[in-house]
């Protein structure tokens, strides 16, 4: 029984190492966790403009025209964030920094994304909020899908040559939008997702609060998700009675700017070519000014 | 309490503890921490099946009596019926009851008459036709004067509710199962790491890939009038990987656990896609279940001696609706009864008694052939097993041959092509381990060395936390 007992006890430490070795290798390697490391220990920065999202945003703003336009820009967006995310992200970096001059949120609605959304990305949970003692927070549960991320580093090409610069995902790898448009068009945002969102106000608080210029967009996406509305601006009253607007750029005309065979990066994602067209519409069309 | 999930991470170490802490207290002791394990462990989906259990209990180990002492044949024959109408009888009501309502009342109005159907709400008790076959084959050997009846009522109830092979198998017999209830077990080191690996097997096989093999069959399944025939062949390829993978993952937990706690259960899954036709398929696959219809079915009906095709045909529809109360499962054992038939015929069946490629690396062209044409013909059967309904069987089976084979891409709709592509390699890693390991009991059954069994032991342990699937039920549940 005692050998047996040693055996599962060196089994269980082993594991936890086999744990350790795994969370250490994210932090350093996953472009998420990475990120949000390396946002972690900014102290006193004084950037013009914050980027927030999820990863339509994280790949889909060129960060180089923002430095050739004399802005002093970083893309803080993550894959699979939430806007609860967003929100917590953004306490946190105004903690330890000084507020932008403006916010870019980049925000996909495309597939109705729950934008009240209790879901936490792990490695922002891990950081920032406080840890519970529970099974679910070890590494290889946690964080779970970066274990899948990593791999893909390991055996594409294309995600080893991916670069992250001031916070952009920077890839040239083309995956073409085969998809079609939607038989029925919708020529209507429904704007009580907006109106009924929660963070999204939460968001708009604290911008007010820090006299930070906000600018909300719909992401571009494939032809399967867009729609007819018009790119707006489209105005709503938030959850606090405030008037706020977003634009529609998943827009089925403003789509065209793209080529479906070589500007995306796959499943509504711009590569970098897509990201600096798009980055160069914003401010040709001065919807990034400050 | 599902044994992959986080409540039976911490139920098994408390009960082991427990269980070989009272070994110095004796067996009774032993016995009723099983006991009361089995009912927690049960108890935890609803307290109220309890009460189902305790009744085949209680009644089966009175009747075993009855029947023991009893000489006049045919009042033994009486004792024997009542167990039958008890045990069949709950099934009946609770898996079966609403399956024979519905169809009488569509049989009558086809015929024009209208009757108002009744229906019981009624949930299926997990695992009720596991414990069922366990507890009749008891009584049946008693009537058969093959072992006598047990005379610890703590022992034979820790026997039929013995929480391991409780909800799903293997479905063990009381001349191998019970006695071992009767001796006070002591702790063997061999076994208990042998049981552990078996644990960390069928853990993989069950989370990695059957729960990963399921995303792919749920969406083929779920759109199968708009795919190509080739994603329907691959969709009845992945169910078979899946459910082999589930349930033998499911037995290979059993029996592991089980020898945890010194018992030994009777090897369930016998490297079944090796199989070389029909009939070695059928020896190989949920071994407990298809040697008790040979026992009580097949060879009371006349076996081979007498009507050989009536009775296979017998034992195959019977085994169907023991899955489930559906139409589809008849088919499904209509279409292996049909497989199964020409082995039978050309007295083939027990041709391939021992194992493929015997002291080989690598099988023959004909054996991989006989393999590949055998594993097909199973894969073909189980599109009945999958199927929601008798209509999407056959809409299922009329697709696969009316849509154009090749008109979508090699890939499932709507997956992510990464995972796909890490679960065809999982799946290569267990053919591989499986045929390697297809002369012993299970695919981790190793004599390496130590730091080859560590670093296996880790491989497998983070491949079952990073890249586990999402679905986390067992197929075999249900039944």
């Amino acid at each position: 029984m005692k050998k047996f007992l040693i055996k599962i006890l060196i089994f269980a430490l082993l594991f936890g190492l086999s744990n350790l070795v795994f969370l250490k290798l994210i932090q350093k390697y996953d472009w998420n966790f990475s990120k949000l490391m390396e946002m972690d220990a900014f102290e006193d920065r004084e950037f013009d403009c914050l980027i927030i999202g999820n990863s339509l945003a994280f790949d889909g703003f060129d960060m180089t025209q923002f430095e050739e336009n004399g802005i002093n820009a970083y893309n803080c967006a993550i894959a699979g964030a939430s806007i609860k995310t967003n929100l917590i992200q953004l306490e946190n970096y105004l903690n330890q920094n000084k507020a932008p001059k403006f916010i870019i949120h980049g925000l996909s609605s495309y597939r109705n994304t729950d934008f009240n959304s209790e879901i936490v990305f792990p490695a922002v949970d891990y950081l920032y909020v406080d840890s519970k003692l529970s099974y679910r927070e070890l590494p290889m549960i946690k964080f779970k899908w970066m274990g899948a991320e990593l791999l893909k580093k390991v055996v594409s090409k294309d995600h080893r040559n991916a670069k992250i610069y001031r916070g952009q995902l920077r890839t040239v790898k083309m995956i073409p939008d085969k998809s079609q448009l939607p038989k029925n068009l919708l020529t209507q945002i429904d704007l009580g997702r907006y109106e009924n969102a929660i963070y999204l106000a939460s968001i708009d608080s604290i911008c007010l609060e820090h006299n930070i210029k906000l600018i909300s967009i719909e992401m571009p996406a494939y032809f399967e998700c867009q729609n007819a509305a018009p790119i707006g601006p489209i105005y709503y009253k938030n959850s606090n009675g405030i008037k706020r607007s977003f634009y529609n750029l998943n827009n089925v005309e403003f789509c065209k700017l793209f080529n479906p065979t070589s500007d995306w990066l796959g499943d509504s994602h711009l590569n970098l070519y897509g990201s600096q067209k798009f980055t160069k519409y914003l401010f040709d069309n001065k919807i990034v000014s400050y | 309490m599902f044994f992959n999930s986080i409540d039976f991470a911490v139920f098994l170490p408390v009960v082991f503890a427990i269980y070989w802490f009272t070994q110095r207290y004796g067996l009774l002791y032993q016995n009723i921490v099983l006991l009361s394990a089995s009912y927690i462990f049960y108890g935890w989906w609803d307290w109220k099946f309890l009460s189902l259990i305790t009744i085949s209990i209680v009644s089966d180990y009175f009747i075993a009596h009855k029947i023991h002492n009893e000489s006049v044949k045919h009042k033994r024959k009486k004792w024997l019926w009542l167990s039958l109408f008890i045990n069949l009888g709950m099934l009946a009501i609770f898996k079966y009851f609403n399956f024979f309502v519905d169809n009488f009342v569509e049989a009558f109005q086809f015929f024009g008459a209208n009757i108002n159907s009744v229906s019981l709400k009624i949930i299926l008790p997990v695992g009720i036709s596991f414990y069922t076959f366990q507890t009749l084959s008891y009584t049946i050997d008693i009537y058969r004067e093959k072992i006598k009846p047990s005379n610890n009522f703590i022992a034979f109830a820790s026997f039929v509710s013995f929480f391991p092979q409780l909800v799903a198998g293997p479905i063990e017999r009381a001349s191998h199962l019970l006695p071992q209830f009767s001796i006070l077990h002591k702790f063997d080191y061999h076994k208990a790491v042998d049981g552990s690996r078996q644990i960390l097997w069928g853990m993989f096989k069950k989370v990695v890939i059957a729960d990963n093999c399921a995303e792919y069959v749920n969406v083929i399944f779920a759109q199968s009038d708009q795919l190509s025939g080739f994603i329907l062949v691959l969709g009845a390829i992945f169910f078979g990987i899946q459910i082999y993978c589930d349930f033998s993952g499911y037995s290979d937990i059993a029996i592991g656990t089980a020898r945890l706690f010194g018992f030994d259960l009777k090897q369930n899954f016998a490297f079944p896609y090796f199989s070389r036709n029909v009939g070695e398929f059928w020896r190989r696959w949920h071994i407990s279940l298809t040697s008790w219809f040979r026992d009580y079915l097949y060879i009371p009906l006349g076996g081979s001696r007498s009507n050989t095709i009536r009775n296979i045909f017998i034992i195959f529809i019977v085994s169907g609706f023991w899955h489930g109360a559906n139409w589809t499962f008849f088919m499904w054992g209509l279409t292996n009864a049909l497989f199964f038939l020409p082995s039978i015929l050309m007295k083939q069946n027990r041709k391939y008694l021992d194992v493929v490629a015997q002291g080989k690396y690598l099988p023959s062209p004909k054996e991989v052939i006989l393999m590949l044409t055998t594993f097909g013909l199973i894969s073909f059967s189980w599109i009945f097993f999958r199927a929601e309904n008798l209509s999407h069987a056959l809409l299922y089976v009329h697709n696969i041959f009316t849509i154009d084979f090749f008109n979508h891409s090699f890939i499932p709709p709507d997956i992510n092509i990464f995972k796909y592509a890490l679960t065809l390699f999982f799946i290569l890693v267990l053919l591989i381990i499986e045929w390697l390991q297809r002369h012993k009991q299970h695919g981790l059954e190793l004599k390496n060395n130590q730091i080859t069994n560590w670093a296996i032991y880790l491989s497998l342990t983070s491949a079952i936390f990073l890249f586990g699937g999402g679905e986390h039920q067992f197929i075999y549940f249900q039944f």
